[in-house]
């Protein structure tokens, strides 16, 4: 093999062209490979020259030409592809961490009015803000687990993540629409009905997650985040239909009180910690990009 | 996730360059330039494979845990240290020889019509 100097100067020519058309790659692309593509072309280069002389070399370069037009477009295809799905997951991250604070804030908010500490109509105005945006970042939370898991998940975990997006995403549209109507039970019903899709999803994307096991870490935080909500809620509703006086109203809270007073908590928590893990995925998975 | 939990069969069809940069891997680890000396001599000439192609589809290929790179040298004094040499995995293993195995199914319906050069004077004979 001849090597550096003993290059005849059409193939270092040839050799420095080359190497200016590989800053075209993508950078990750051209950091992994870009000084083995230069090698392998410089030592194919070297041989056709030998064999075939300057004809041989000029078939080799239409050759590589259309090699290079034909791969440089399609790295980039696959690296805007990959960024753009990795940046989506990392958002959906994000999304759930704040749907985890924006659902504390918006309880602690809760227990000032009840106190009536201050101006009760400001309460009422950031409470309906802090509950209107929550589908919105649930349901983003719930597409980028699904772009994330996807290839690995389940049947359950996937009808779960799609059900959990678009009815938290139809649950926000329409307390967009509903913003504007005086009677309150209409909002009331969108308010309750977002976080409920949610929490349901969430316990059958944990069951899912349980059984594939292909959540990194945390992975039974799911289960139990939308686990204790939804079992909450089952407890009131049986408990108000067989015996009225056992809940809430009548004197010290009872353990279904308790729960029902902590559930959202939880779910926030989950929802959160989930939130941090999607992000850190999407993450790594970016610089990996 | 990678593309390595796909099945073998998901692989299928390879593109040509996938299934000639498998084909120059299957009689052994090999580097860049080897695979595109290799490729060109399988092809009898007619395929000279560029380094885009190639080491766009040795990218895809580590990802779908089809070959893997080898620290393993033939011999290490007279080889360019620099070099980085692959070789096949038992999934690569396993794709090429059920895609082979589906284009010489391809080839035998090609036979069965007469669509071969050695089928028709067969066929004439």
């Amino acid at each position: 093999m001849i090597t550096g100097m003993g290059d005849a100067r059409i193939v270092r020519l040839s050799l420095r062209v080359y190497s200016l058309l590989l800053a075209s790659y993508p950078q990750s692309f051209r950091q992994q490979y870009s000084a083995h593509m230069l090698q392998a072309f410089g030592d194919y280069t070297r041989r056709v020259y030998l064999q075939r002389g300057l004809p041989g070399l000029l078939w080799w370069w239409a050759l590589t030409l259309f090699d290079f037009l034909n791969s440089v477009v399609e790295e980039h295809l696959q690296m805007i592809t990959s960024t753009t799905k990795e940046k989506f997951i990392r958002l959906g991250g994000w999304a759930w961490m704040l749907a985890g604070v924006n659902m504390f804030v918006a309880i602690a908010f809760g227990g000032f009015y009840e106190t009536s500490f201050g101006s009760t109509r400001a309460y009422e105005s950031i409470q309906a803000v802090l509950w209107t945006a929550l589908p919105l970042l649930l349901s983003n939370g719930f597409f980028a687990l699904r772009a994330k898991y996807r290839e690995s998940m389940g049947s359950l975990g996937n009808i779960a993540l799609i059900l959990g997006g678009s009815l938290s995403l139809v649950s926000f549209i329409a307390l967009l629409a509903t913003a504007a109507l005086t009677s309150n039970d209409a909002v009331c019903v969108f308010f309750i009905f977002g976080p409920m899709v949610a929490m349901i999803a969430m316990m059958l994307f944990g069951i899912d997650a349980l059984r594939e096991r292909y959540l990194p870490r945390w992975g039974s935080f799911p289960f139990i985040a939308g686990l204790i909500p939804v079992l909450a809620f089952i407890a009131q509703i049986a408990a108000e239909n067989s015996s009225p006086q056992i809940t809430s109203g009548t004197g010290n809270p009872t353990l279904i009180d308790q729960l029902l007073e902590y559930a959202p908590l939880i779910f926030g928590v989950g929802v959160f910690l989930i939130g941090y893990m999607l992000q850190g995925e999407g993450k790594a998975a970016e610089k990996a990009v | 996730m990678t593309d390595s939990t796909q099945s073998s069969e998901d692989h299928l069809p390879l593109t040509p360059a996938v299934f000639n940069i498998l084909m120059a891997l299957a009689d052994g680890e090999n580097h860049g330039y080897g695979i595109m000396l290799d490729v060109e001599a399988n092809t009898s000439g007619s395929v000279q494979m560029g380094p885009g192609t190639l080491y766009g589809s040795i990218k895809r290929m580590l990802k779908a845990s089809l070959i893997e790179e080898s620290d393993e040298r033939p011999d290490p004094e007279l080889d360019d240290q620099r070099r980085r040499y692959y070789r096949l995995t038992g999934a690569g293993q396993r794709v090429l020889r059920l895609e082979a195995e589906r284009l010489a199914s391809q080839v035998a319906v090609a036979r069965a019509k007469n669509l071969l050069a050695d089928a028709v004077v067969g066929g004439r004979g």
